[in-house]
């Protein structure tokens, strides 16, 4: 299975007040899906994700789709097949946008 | 995206090393927000120059440096110091024969205006013909009630054109702050930002300590010794500001262009209008 790395060229962020506020958010049980947490930069292009995506981001450290759901399924009360749908997505909006790299 | 604090600190420092202590402080303030990146200009540099120190204290720092210096400064001495790139500042082509022997450099940082801008086409040529694959095109100081430079929409396809015929510039990685000379560049991309981001993603810190959203517009949020860097980019006047400047200018309402670009230069249409309502003279 393919490896999942953060593209080096990317500067990336977490803001920690954006943070303290989404985690407060999921606490409460608000919906905090449009609260940016960190925000990613590379050749002009700037990102801001949510707290999943900056949790997946952060997890691109060369592991495998497998082994970024294992990690997450620990961490979010959600069904696996739904955050498999979600990494996945989000995994492949940051591959077109060059932010991650596969490796064999 | 409104950000809480900058990704890119611009920060030109005086001439000469005196008053190192202010410097360091502006430094450690600097650090303190967490930039990705800080754009740096030094008018003047020697080796054995205390604002070197400088250089050190942010190396290490998860922080992309950028070093703009003087076309006649650039030394080895400034390998290994961390930076992410050394740039040297250019305005006549004349100036750069024989600049980017340095091992140092990365690129050139061109100063654009009303007497160089046709150049552009040929330093295009130079760059590809001398392995220089980083340009910068930096922003316009306005704080000294400088007049602002832009060329026209007409000027701009001639520019367009002039770029087509000296074979383009794809091969270059090109920083270009002007969403109208972007567009004499990249005709066929929308500029990539949202809108004027002085203050958002960009905050700016002239010689003085004194803090500005962005090197072209003249707006003063408060000063570095009187206030930290954080205070001023957290103040209620920083928000109140970029709440005004999400407003599309008054002058442009009705404008089939305003959703791409947004008012264009918000910095030269305040210095040219003395309003944030007029608009971008570079569009008309």
């Amino acid at each position: 299975m393919l490896k999942i790395q953060r593209n080096p060229n990317v500067m990336w962020r977490e803001e920690s007040d954006a943070l303290a506020d989404a985690q407060v958010g999921l606490d409460r049980g608000d919906d905090i899906e449009e609260v940016g947490t960190a925000v990613l930069f590379s050749g002009g292009a700037m990102l801001s994700i949510n707290l999943l995506g900056t949790e997946i981001w952060k997890l691109c450290d060369g592991r495998n789709m497998d082994g970024i759901v294992k990690e997450l399924f620990e961490q979010f009360d959600v069904q696996e097949e739904v955050l498999r749908a979600d990494v996945q997505a989000f995994l492949e909006d940051l591959l077109k946008k060059g932010f991650i790299t596969h490796e064999e | 995206m409104e950000l809480a604090s900058p990704i890119t600190i611009y920060w030109d420092l005086p001439k000469g090393s005196k008053n190192t202590d202010f410097h360091r402080r502006i430094c450690s303030d600097i650090l303190a927000c967490r930039p990705l990146m800080l754009q740096l200009y030094f008018p003047d540099i020697r080796q054995d120059d205390g604002r070197l120190e400088l250089l050190e204290l942010l190396n290490g720092a998860q922080i992309a440096v950028t070093l703009t210096v003087p076309v006649d400064s650039p030394g080895n001495y400034l390998v290994n110091t961390g930076l992410k790139e050394l740039l040297v500042s250019v305005e006549c082509l004349d100036n750069l024969s024989g600049v980017m022997k340095s091992q140092a450099l990365s690129g050139i940082s061109y100063s654009v205006n009303r007497e160089n801008w046709r150049q552009l086409p040929e330093l295009v040529k130079y760059c590809r013909n001398n392995d220089v694959n980083r340009l910068v095109l930096p922003m316009q100081r306005l704080i000294n009630g400088e007049i602002p430079f832009f060329i026209t929409r007409h000027e701009q396809l001639e520019l367009g054109s002039s770029l087509v015929e000296a074979g383009g510039s794809k091969d270059l990685n090109l920083t270009i702050h002007d969403p109208f000379l972007w567009r004499a560049f990249n005709p066929e991309i929308a500029f990539p930002q949202a809108g004027c981001q002085a203050a958002n993603t960009m905050i700016y810190i002239d010689p003085t300590g004194t803090v500005y959203p962005c090197p072209t517009l003249a707006v003063s949020l408060g000063t570095v010794g009187e206030l930290s860097l954080k205070e001023v980019i957290e103040s209620p006047a920083k928000k109140e500001f970029r709440r005004r400047l999400l407003e599309a200018p008054e002058d442009c309402r009705g404008c089939e262009d305003l959703f791409e670009c947004r008012g264009g230069c918000r910095g030269r249409a305040l210095a040219l209008h003395a309003s944030f309502d007029g608009i971008d003279s570079a569009c008309q």
